[in-house]
């Protein structure tokens, strides 16, 4: 779990997607996360607004880390040796 | 402590339990009872007590010491609760002479048993029974509650606490209170605390606590021992504050709906409870104005002995009244005017909690639990001053080795308060590793001892802790390879799960060594650094052994070596091995994976040549293929580059003595045949014709400044021709076009060879050919003037196919100028050109 809060402090001021549990995607700038992986976004924008127009005034965001489904970013933010290397530490560090 | 927290939350329950009118009412029933208590007290005139008693009156009566304390009102908001209770209990003191509590703890009993005698004095008909020094019940509660002072002296936070504790007891009072309510004659309503059963201590101040009003005159005797001056003194320095503690509860009251201000609801423990209150207090009821109400300071008269009742009431004199009632005022109109901001945090608050959240990233080693961002950020930072955009730290520093990552820029992250949050929570985090090191210390051995069965740690019940520190290393004494202490020459090839068993234990030593390696001491501490290069060369040297690179070449087929650069995991790893890795050792090591060449997975079982219609597969086929060719290409991305570095640092002899381990161990002709292979091939050739034709001294490598050695290119030309000629009769199976186009059976094979493929596999087909143009090039560069014939003779065939089908209509001009090119590059080096073809 710190893995990934660790890594989701790195896509800090980064656009990222974040698909919810009730379907709704919402587009923004990630602001903050706290270690519930509760995400902040900035200027956000709703994927298929017509579905969602209460969204459409909503300029930023907190969402609750427990509804969020998946979490889209681009590829070249993610290191992925350094994942695997992360989840080897973790796996050490639950070890001990 | 954060009064306006516990204010806030607390206040709905005891509203809620001590609620009879409006929350003015009950305020007003506050200051009567008190008043009332006094009067009372002091209506007791002719007991012993009375002089200490004149204390309280004192106390209560000097209006001044209320009006004192009053603007500190902002201050306290949450320290109301336990004043109150010192207050009544200060007041109720010094008369010891009406111990209440005791007959609240009695109650049941004295209900039950045959009242022998009375108490004339009493308040209620606890009192009036359980006064007496006779009672049993007394005496035996009496050591229960050995400690009246700290219940009145104790923290706020304590009587905070407790009215929740005890909540629950109400519940069950209605029963024990409808019950019970016949039998005492006139006294019906008079006894507000009947629960059914004996009570404790706390219970008894929690109840205090809850009811603070109605309760006051019963509650307070809980003190029985006899207080010493000093005591007393403080008590009464205490109570300074009564006022305004009162002030906090007054909210509360409005929130809940009190319907039940009729004793006839006695059906439920909150309206019997209400009942009794309010015969208890029936100017209670009445509003403010109630105060006017003070002096019958005890209307219930059924439960007054008609002696000393009377004879108390007329104490206060209207200017106290009027005070009060000034008081009360005011602070009803501050609570008003606070209750706005009910709910809503300060900036403060939000500083506060922000600590609070940050103090929990703290760790306090960031590498291990903030790994991906600390590292993930140190590039980047890397990165960024690479391209001449420097950046501040993104790791918070906290102290020596402890610290907590935030991803991007730190300064504006937590806006205005950044700075001043920052150093507060520096020092707060600070405490809570020593804090938490201390205790693990202390915990870590005992909580695990006489544990039967597998201990886990982290489950909802007890997550791990957020904030672990490593409390011991402890150091690692298995045998560097267990494979290595087996004996005999030839054993079983390594199982996949030893190999990754293995690899993983290789990640794991790499992982550590980087680790060590970025915490490298200063460059002014020289001990320091001396250690700190022992460390890392142990560190080297275990992930040497871990290699086992040095195990007997035909120890296993494949060599255990070259099982860990099989899988993919094995060959991402190459290049960060060799890193590491001092010159001798990647040297071995490089011997040994050209000696054992062949078994690699890539060389051994190389992907087939494609095939015209994928559709003539199986499933289990097609993959198989898939995963061949994304290990080939791996293996071309992460160990040949690492391969070609190594090449680049040898001399010329190494290079021969390279070629000629490889010639003579493998079938040179099957390896070339892979793109590994002609990758290893190239590099080899290339990096001897460098060495050849440029004996100029390189800078770079001051170990090939001389020239070279004409035994050594002796040695190369011999090595060469050799492998040339094993080589030769093989050229034309080198490239991938004829290889497919051989392995093509039925109409597949027309399709191969012509044209039809699309432009894209074709071009991707170019790509591969021109990795052996390339080979086939170095290998005319290297060769005498009579091989470079025989290599021009033996790819004859193959030249001019390629010429022409370059210039063939079909041919997408990409892919025809890839054709070329790959032709020229290995006849530009015979001095020749595709143009003169034709």
């Amino acid at each position: 779990m710190l893995l990934i809060f660790s890594f989701f402090k790195t896509l800090t001021d980064q656009v990222i997607t974040v698909e919810l549990k009730n379907d709704l995607s919402i587009t923004g700038t990630l602001k903050s996360v706290d270690q519930f992986l509760n995400i902040r976004l900035d200027g956000i924008s709703v994927e298929d607004p017509e579905r969602h127009p209460h969204m459409l005034a909503v300029k930023n965001c907190f969402i609750r880390g427990s509804v969020v489904r998946y979490v889209r970013m681009a590829a070249r933010s993610v290191d992925t040796t350094l994942l695997e290397d992360a989840t080897r530490r973790e796996a050490k560090e639950a070890k001990k | 402590m954060s009064g306006f927290f516990g204010f806030d939350t607390s206040l709905p329950e005891r509203g809620g339990q001590r609620g009879p009118g409006g929350g003015q009412q009950h305020f007003s029933g506050f200051q009567a009872s008190n008043v009332d208590e006094t009067f009372a007290l002091g209506g007791a005139g002719e007991e012993e007590d009375l002089a200490v008693y004149t204390w309280g009156e004192g106390g209560m009566g000097g209006g001044g010491l209320l009006e004192g304390g009053d603007e500190l009102n902002d201050e306290t908001f949450g320290d109301d609760l336990g004043e109150i209770n010192n207050n009544f209990q200060f007041s109720s003191q010094p008369a010891t002479a009406p111990p209440t509590v005791k007959g609240k703890i009695a109650s049941t009993q004295s209900r039950y048993k045959p009242k022998p005698v009375s108490d004339p004095f009493a308040f209620s008909e606890d009192d009036f029974y359980s006064s007496r020094p006779s009672k049993k019940t007394t005496t035996a509660k009496a050591p229960s509650r050995p400690k009246p002072s700290t219940g009145q002296s104790g923290s706020v936070e304590n009587l905070w606490n407790k009215p929740a504790v005890s909540s629950p007891a109400w519940g069950t009072a209605p029963s024990a209170m409808t019950k019970l309510t016949p039998p005492p004659s006139a006294s019906f309503p008079s006894q507000p605390p009947a629960p059914g059963h004996i009570k404790s201590l706390e219970e008894i101040e929690a109840e205090m606590a809850q009811m603070a009003i109605p309760s006051t005159s019963t509650a307070a005797p809980t003190q029985q021992k006899v207080f010493s001056l000093e005591e007393i003194e403080k008590q009464m320095m205490e109570q300074i504050e009564p006022p305004r503690q009162a002030t906090p509860q007054q909210p509360a009251p409005p929130r809940e709906a009190t319907p039940t201000q009729v004793p006839g609801l006695a059906g439920s423990g909150y309206a019997s409870q209400q009942a009794l209150l309010d015969s208890m207090f029936p100017e209670l009821g009445k509003g403010p104005s109630a105060l006017g109400g003070l002096a019958p300071a005890f209307p219930p008269g059924p439960r007054q002995e008609g002696q000393s009742q009377p004879s108390q009431p007329p104490q206060p004199s209207p200017e106290e009244l009027a005070r009060m009632e000034e008081l009360h005022k005011r602070i009803t109109s501050k609570i008003q005017s606070m209750a706005k901001y009910n709910n809503l945090m300060g900036s403060s608050d939000k500083d506060f909690i922000t600590r609070i959240q940050l103090s929990q990233l703290a760790t306090a080693d960031p590498y291990t639990s903030d790994f991906y961002a600390q590292v993930f950020s140190a590039l980047k930072r890397s990165r960024m001053i690479a391209e001449g955009q420097g950046d501040g730290p993104t790791v918070v520093q906290v102290g020596a080795g402890m610290g907590l990552g935030v991803g991007g820029p730190v300064g504006n992250r937590f806006g205005k308060m950044g700075q001043n949050t920052m150093t507060k929570l520096s020092t707060q985090v600070k405490k809570l590793v020593e804090n938490r090191a201390q205790h693990q210390k202390i915990t870590n051995t005992a909580a695990l001892q006489g544990a039967l069965g597998r201990v886990t740690r982290g489950n909802a019940a007890a997550p791990r802790p957020v904030l672990a520190i490593p409390t011991s290393n402890k150091p690692e004494n298995r045998p560097a390879s267990q494979l290595n202490q087996q004996t005999g020459i030839h054993r079983a090839a390594l199982t996949k799960k030893q190999v990754m068993f293995a690899l993983e234990e290789l990640y794991d030593a790499i992982l550590e060594l980087e680790q060590m390696r970025r915490e490298a001491p200063p460059p002014t501490a020289m001990e320091e650094i001396e250690i700190w290069h022992a460390k890392c060369q142990a560190k080297v040297d275990i992930i040497w052994r871990r290699l086992m690179v040095m195990e007997p070449l035909d120890i296993s087929i494949p060599h255990p070596f070259i099982s860990l650069v099989n899988p993919i995991k094995g060959q991402k790893l190459f290049p960060r091995l060799l890193r590491h890795l001092p010159h001798t050792q990647s040297i071995t090591l490089l011997s040994l994976l050209i000696a054992t060449y062949t078994q690699l997975d890539v060389v051994f079982r190389a992907p087939p040549p494609p095939v015209a219609d994928a559709s003539l597969l199986t499933k289990a086929d097609r993959l198989d293929r898939v995963k061949r060719e994304a290990e080939t290409d791996s293996f071309l991305q992460f160990v040949i580059p690492g391969v070609d570095m190594i090449i680049n640092r040898c001399g010329l002899g190494l290079v021969a003595g390279m070629l000629a381990i490889s010639a003579q161990r493998s079938e040179v002709w099957r390896v070339a045949a892979t793109r590994p292979g002609v990758a290893l091939y190239t590099a080899l050739l290339s990096k001897a014709q460098s060495l050849i034709r440029s004996p100029t001294p390189d800078p770079m490598n001051p170990q090939q400044n001389q020239q070279v050695d004409p035994a050594e290119l002796e040695q190369w030309s011999k090595t060469f021709t050799y492998f040339l000629h094993v080589l030769l009769p093989h050229l034309n199976d080198l490239f991938p076009s004829s290889v497919a186009q051989k392995a093509a059976f039925g109409p597949g094979a027309y399709l191969i060879g012509g044209d039809a493929v699309s432009d894209r596999e074709g071009q991707e087909m170019e790509r591969r050919e021109a990795e052996v143009w390339g080979f086939v090039a170095v290998l005319a560069v290297n060769a005498a003037e009579e091989d470079q014939t025989n290599l021009v003779a033996a790819l004859r065939e193959k030249i001019l196919h390629t010429v022409q089908s370059s210039r063939h209509p079909n041919v997408s001009p990409a892919r025809a100028e890839m054709k070329l090119r790959n032709v020229n590059m290995f006849l530009n080096g015979l001095g020749l050109d595709a143009s003169m073809i034709e």
